[in-house]
Order: structure tokens, then C-alpha cells, then sequence
């Protein structure tokens, strides 16, 4: 009877990691359409590098924990915590430098961008970022933004 | 910090004398090195990191809340009319003596969160310029982030 039970408790157990892994691929899976969708779908730089960044690190993963707990072995399971790791501290990196360098190069900014308070920030020459102005105003005297005109 | 790092090694050494050394047992272990070290520093029970290692725990679990919802709402933007939306570039005031690491946190965090996206930090690290995804009120939005993350990153580090 007592053998019976165990071999029913396995059975669902392995049920319940089984219905997880699928549901962690599933996910992973959706994530990445949605960030490919957003990617097509989008109108600047920036609006996409949102889509592709938050999808895509988290379908990574989910991806990753499905494999972990696929093979469920330590190895595996220190790779893909790594994995996991690396992913979140690399990618918001990757996506601040290209937007940064998006605005540098004054790629077209989408229209309907109601607010750019980067506007007119950036010095040209040695692409450092002033913000005394941001102080004035918010102390009430409108000085206006040093530096360049602007894309768009 | 000396105390995290006893505190691991604790947890290490308590997972691997109680075979498999998996993430349960490390799990147990972390939870009582803390104990012993609770016990076994009676001279210095105001230390920060008793209450720390709580609200870190708490912020972990707040981050990934966060990180579910970014993909939620991403997905809402990504499919529905984009007429709706309005992006803003937004220069949200942070803290003047936050450090580097401190600075670097919080930016990742905020690109890893809904809507937002850090593009850049100003020069005298007063400022941190962001893209919103979507924005009714800029004042509030700028305080969401300041309030927001901001004070919970600091409850971690400092």
C-alpha cells in the first residue's frame, strides 16, 4: 500500500515539474514573439529598444529555469543561474549605450514623443551631459538649454 | 558586509555537510548561519545587516513583481493601437550622493521595469534622463521613480 502511494506521489510530482518546464517554455516562447512583434511594430529607436529589452532578457530566462529544471542537476542548475545573472546585468547595459548612441547620432525620434528633456543637454564636442539648466528652471529662471540644436 | 559573506559561507558549509548541496539546503543553511550569527555577536545586535538581509530579500522579490509587470504591460502596448501611447524623454532628479555602484543599480533596475528606459546620467549625477514608454503626468511619473526604487535600493545599501 505504502509502495503504492510513493509511486502515486512520484508520478504526480513529476506531473507538476513536467506542466512547470511547459509552462516556463510557453512563456519564454510568447515573451520572445512579443518582443519581435514590438520590434516590427514600433516607431524609433527607443520605443523598440523597450519592446526588445524587457521581453527579451526575461524570455532568456525563462527559457534557461525551463532547462534547469528539465535536466535538474546541480551543474545545470549553477549554469543556468549564471546564465540568468549575466543576462540581467549585461542587457539593460546594451540597451543604455544604444540609446545613447541613437540620440548622439540623431536618429529620427518618433513624433508623437509628447516631452524630450534631453533636448539640447548634450555638448556636441565631448558629448557630456549638463543638467545646471534642469536647477535654474525648477528655481524658476528659464535659462535656455546650453549646447546644440536638436534632432527633430 | 563581512557579515554576508559569513553568513554564505555558513549556508555553503551547512549544504555541503547535509548532502545534495542543492538550493534548498543553501537555503536552510543561509537561514540558520543567520541565526548562529545573531546568537554568536551579542556585542553587536544593532548591526544593519540583521534588518538588511530582510528588506534585500523583500526588494529581490519586489524587483521580480516589477519585471513580470514590465512584460505584462509590454505586452498590452505591443498589441493594442499605438495612437494610445505617449513616449516622453524625462530628466528625473535622483539623490546627489548616491555612489557609483548605487547609480549603475538603479538604472539597470529602471530599464528592467515598465515603460522605462535610463538613457543617460548627467554630468554632475544629479539627474537621470529617461525614456517613458507611456506618460498622463509627467511630475508623477518622475516621483514614482524617485520614491519608487530609489528609497528601496537605498533601504538595501546603506
Amino acid at each position: 500500500m505504502t509502495d503504492f502511494l510513493i509511486l502515486l506521489r512520484d508520478h504526480w510530482l513529476s506531473l507538476i515539474a513536467d506542466a512547470l518546464v511547459i509552462l516556463l517554455m510557453v512563456s519564454g516562447t510568447l515573451l520572445f514573439l512579443l518582443a519581435a512583434v514590438g520590434i516590427v511594430r514600433m516607431r524609433d529607436v527607443y520605443t523598440r529598444m523597450q519592446a526588445a529589452s524587457k521581453a527579451g532578457s526575461l524570455g532568456v530566462a525563462c527559457m534557461v529555469m525551463a532547462v534547469a529544471m528539465y535536466f535538474k542537476s546541480l551543474n545545470v542548475a549553477v549554469e543556468a543561474t549564471l546564465v540568468v545573472l549575466f543576462i540581467f546585468l549585461t542587457t539593460p547595459i546594451a540597451t543604455h549605450l544604444i540609446a545613447r548612441a541613437g540620440y548622439f547620432v540623431r536618429v529620427p525620434i518618433w513624433d508623437r514623443t509628447a516631452r524630450d528633456e534631453l533636448e539640447g543637454c548634450y555638448d556636441a564636442e565631448t558629448h557630456t551631459l549638463q543638467s545646471d539648466h534642469l536647477d535654474e528652471s525648477a528655481a524658476g529662471t528659464d535659462a535656455p538649454p546650453p549646447g546644440r540644436s536638436e534632432p527633430q | 558586509m563581512s557579515k554576508l559573506i559569513a553568513n554564505f559561507l555558513l549556508a555553503g558549509a551547512w549544504a555541503a555537510a547535509i548532502q545534495p548541496f542543492n538550493a534548498a539546503n543553501l537555503a536552510v543553511g543561509f537561514a540558520l548561519g543567520y541565526i548562529v550569527l545573531w546568537v554568536a555577536s551579542p556585542s553587536d545586535r544593532e548591526s544593519p545587516y540583521f534588518k538588511k538581509v530582510f528588506k534585500g530579500i523583500g526588494f529581490a522579490f519586489f524587483t521580480l513583481k516589477e519585471l513580470v509587470v514590465a512584460n505584462i504591460k509590454m505586452a498590452v502596448w505591443t498589441v493594442m493601437p499605438l495612437k494610445r501611447l505617449r513616449p516622453m524623454i524625462l530628466a528625473v532628479p535622483i539623490q546627489e550622493d548616491l555612489t557609483d555602484t548605487e547609480i549603475t543599480i538603479l538604472s539597470s533596475l529602471i530599464t528592467l521595469t515598465p515603460g522605462t528606459l535610463t538613457m543617460d546620467v548627467s554630468e554632475n549625477r544629479r539627474y537621470l534622463f529617461i525614456h517613458f514608454m507611456h506618460v498622463d503626468d509627467p511630475e508623477e511619473a518622475k516621483r514614482d521613480v524617485a520614491e519608487g526604487f530609489q528609497r528601496r535600493l537605498l533601504e538595501v545599501t546603506r
